[in-house]
């Protein structure tokens, strides 16, 4: 047994209560009604032929087939990472997608391995839902995590450079800033858990209701996923910036402002 | 020591130095001299390879400065920047935290050098205490040079260490260092330098 399928006329009925928050928006002169019909539109489609997509997946479901698509969404991730943390795609985006590859695959594998066993491993029913959840969560872990390491060092230049003065090794030197990005990551995620159950129904669970399982089963899916989640997003954050690393500093330790988006991101070149 | 063999550096299209040839006088004060923009603190940041954009060589201690050697060449040197950016935390946890890398850890902070010199900088009593954060320019420059005569280095390399004090306390900042005994690199605009006796200027 799964969800009640939901009428088209129910679809369109529901969605327009999206006209509410247009009207208010439009009101409150917010300047965002194009954005939301665009966000809505776009979300839709994308939907659509994944949905479409998932379908055929599913049929076909070839453990090939399945692997490489989890490929394609971490390469997709290790991309947005890179570009939503204002660093050049060309220099950081190998190691990136290596740092989420490593422990997405090994947490994945290892997840899949214990729910539902070596024969399941790489069936796309299992393998992509819960391949997608991890990801998804590292992800925002990964962003804050490289943003905040490689901004706080470009911004500290003068107290980096001092700590380096000091005696300050490589890592010695980077050592606060790693502490403090894998903590700006890790952090809303520990604060996730604690609410878990009382503020918010996480949406596994909700889905496996809806799906019909019972929910003693899906807390317990849910527990073994925000594990999941935090063990692949913990090291995940740790690699990119382990593996960013040799590209981003030089061999005298400084940091390289080439590995920046742009040339604005200020260089102090204080003579 | 400290020698320039035949650097040159451009910068942002700037030619800082061209073919620039100079050894730095041991155990002696060198000041520094020249306009905005003329190099002086990229000249200390070569030193200590956080500008290395240059073609030529420095030899530091008879070893050319490297990505191989810059960590022996900073370790020799204790490096006072303009407007000292210490890292967040009280002065004693300062030190603590830099006493504690692994270059310094072969020796403790000598306690008596410390107070003796908070007292002659004249720096607040409860100085350890203080957040870095609470301390004023002044304060966070004669904090920078107490920590740098306390890693007890041979060369001081000093980016305006008298710009944010008044006339009385620089005079003691001048014969503190000029007295020194050490290699000091100074770049100042401070006349209180270039009056002093003891010191070689180097007009850039």
């Amino acid at each position: 047994m799964g969800a009640s399928d939901i009428s088209t006329l129910s679809m369109l009925l529901f969605s327009s209560i999206l006209i509410l928050p247009i009207l208010a928006a439009f009101y409150l002169k917010l300047g965002i009604t194009r954005n939301v019909l665009y966000s809505t539109a776009r979300m839709t489609i994308q939907l659509t032929l994944v949905g479409v997509y998932l379908k055929y997946l599913f049929n076909y479901n070839n453990a090939l087939l399945n692997a490489g698509y989890i490929f394609i969404m971490i390469a997709v991730a290790a991309y947005s990472v890179v570009r939503s943390s204002s660093l050049k795609i060309s220099k950081t985006a190998f190691p990136v997608f290596m740092a989420i590859v490593i422990p997405q695959i090994s947490v994945l594998t290892l997840f899949n391995y214990t729910t539902v066993g070596i024969t399941e491993l790489f069936n796309a029913k299992y393998l992509v839902p819960i391949g997608g959840m991890i990801l998804g969560n590292c992800l925002t872990g990964n962003i804050i995590t490289l943003s905040s390491f490689y901004k706080s060092i470009n911004k500290d230049e003068k107290r980096f450079l001092s700590m380096l003065s000091y005696g300050a090794d490589r890592n010695e030197a980077i050592a606060p800033y790693l502490r403090s990005s894998i903590l700006a990551s890790i952090n809303p995620a520990l604060g996730r858990m604690v609410t878990m159950g009382i503020v918010s129904l996480p949406g596994m669970m909700t889905g496996q209701i809806l799906g019909g399982s019972v929910p003693l089963v899906a807390i317990k899916y849910q527990i073994l996923i925000m594990i999941a989640i935090f063990t692949a997003s913990f090291f995940s954050s740790a690699l990119s910036i382990l593996f960013t690393m040799p590209v981003a500093f030089s061999q005298f330790n400084t940091l390289r402002t080439t590995i920046f988006k742009t040339a604005t991101s200020l260089k102090l070149n204080s003579r | 020591m400290i020698k320039f063999d035949s650097v040159s550096i451009t910068l942002d299209g700037a030619q800082l130095f061209h073919d620039f040839n100079y050894t730095v006088p041991i155990s002696k004060t060198l000041l520094i001299n020249g306009k905005s923009g003329s190099g002086k603190s990229t000249l200390l940041r070569m030193i200590l390879g956080f500008e290395n954009r240059y073609t030529g060589q420095i030899v530091f201690n008879g070893i050319p400065v490297s990505a191989e050697t810059v960590h022996k060449v900073r370790s020799n040197c204790s490096y006072v920047s303009q407007d000292v950016d210490l890292p967040d935390g009280t002065v004693q946890n300062v030190i603590d935290t830099i006493f504690s890398l692994k270059a310094n850890q072969h020796m403790q902070p000598d306690k008596s050098l410390l107070h003796a010199m908070i007292e002659k900088l004249q720096l607040p009593h409860d100085l350890l205490n203080k957040e870095t954060s609470q301390l004023s320019g002044g304060e966070r420059q004669r904090t920078g040079i107490v920590i740098a005569f306390l890693l007890k280095r041979p060369v001081l390399l000093l980016d305006e260490p008298t710009s944010g004090v008044e006339a009385a306390m620089k005079q003691t900042l001048v014969s503190t260092i000029t007295e020194s005994g050490k290699t000091a690199v100074v770049v100042s605009h401070d006349p209180e330098w270039q009056n002093s006796t003891n010191i070689q200027i180097l007009e850039l």
